[in-house]
């Protein structure tokens, strides 16, 4: 193989690795971009109610909530004063559930849990942001 | 130079194949299997339309994704576990909705996969990794035999509320995949 023709493959096997990184930049992008709320996202939501409830109470709870615009599943749990929901963020807001539930049921003390951005950062194992070296270093960048 | 220029060629579209490949899934369901895996018998590979996303999903894995989703309410109104799953209330992280949807795909993935499923791919950390705070900063300390016994009864309870009873073949046979976790999952 002659000096000249070392020379060429050794240009086009880097300009195909630089095309490769590039196509996986844009893909990575593509993949991972933060994508805009639509009729399908949905967001969890919790309300510590802050004193003693019955099931009774708990069930008159859950159904208040699944009429309430907006609210997609409910799950109330009397044992650990509990509640949990998801929502329809195009629809309504975890806020203004919240201050309705106030508004409407005998749970002034009920608050909604908010995790502070340090609990996000260490808050769900499966939740790793990304399990790749790569595409997490390409993610820093773009 | 003829030869050289369609190596190249190959290389280079071969190689962009491959990576555009890496990350798709459930595009077109695999040939039926000669035997039946557990996932074939949680619905398999049937294309069935999505509600919650809008999109054609496996029947498979939808049984997993509900049995997951109310799994995950269960999870995260159980004091005994709920702390290790904080990022599941959150609703915007760097523009993008993570917290319940994105441990529900997860989740869902990894056990379709650990199923049987062939059209998924979890991409996910390892369960050694995933929790072992040493190498995933979101682990906020080793979880115990007793968080991991708290999970398994909120499993056994989300797909209770499915209509899949703890004496279900199907349900036994996803509880003893969990379990052989226990020893990867539980480092202290």
């Amino acid at each position: 193989m002659t000096k000249k023709a070392i020379r060429k493959t050794v240009i086009i096997s880097l300009s195909t690795l630089a095309f490769l990184f590039i196509v996986l930049c844009v893909h990575i992008y593509i993949v991972t971009r933060p994508k805009p709320i639509d009729q399908y996202s949905r967001v969890m939501a919790r309300i510590d109610i802050n004193q003693q409830i019955s099931q009774a109470d708990a069930d008159k709870i859950q159904t208040w909530l699944y009429e309430e615009k907006g609210v997609d599943h409910v799950l109330v749990n009397a044992k650990t004063k509990i509640v949990v929901f998801t929502f329809f963020p195009i629809k309504t807001s975890g806020d203004k559930i919240v201050s309705d539930f106030k508004a409407a049921l005998p749970y002034k003390n009920a608050t909604r849990y908010v995790p502070t951005e340090a609990e996000m950062q260490s808050g769900c194992p499966m939740s790793s942001p990304s399990t790749d070296k790569l595409t997490a270093f390409i993610k820093s960048i773009i | 130079m003829k030869k050289l220029n369609f190596l190249t060629a190959f290389i280079v579209i071969t190689s962009a194949a491959l990576i555009l490949n890496s990350c798709s899934k459930n595009d077109s369901p695999s040939t039926p299997p000669a035997t039946l895996t557990l996932y074939d018998t949680l619905g398999g590979t049937t294309l069935v339309a999505d509600a919650i996303t809008g999109t054609m999903q496996q029947q498979g894995y939808l049984t997993i994704r509900n049995i997951i989703d109310s799994t995950i309410f269960i999870i995260a109104a159980d004091t005994r576990i709920n702390g290790h799953f904080i990022s599941l209330l959150g609703e915007i992280a760097d523009g993008n909705f993570i917290g319940f949807v994105n441990l529900s795909d997860k989740l869902s993935t990894f056990v379709a996969v650990a199923t049987g499923a062939q059209d998924y791919t979890y991409t996910g950390l390892s369960m050694a990794n995933a929790h072992n705070p040493a190498t995933n900063s979101r682990m906020n300390g080793k979880a115990t035999s007793s968080d991991f016994d708290a999970f398994e009864d909120d499993l056994t309870q989300g797909a209770a509320k499915n209509g899949v009873q703890s004496t279900d073949p199907a349900f036994i046979h996803l509880a003893a995949i969990v379990e052989s976790l226990r020893s990867v999952i539980v480092q202290q």
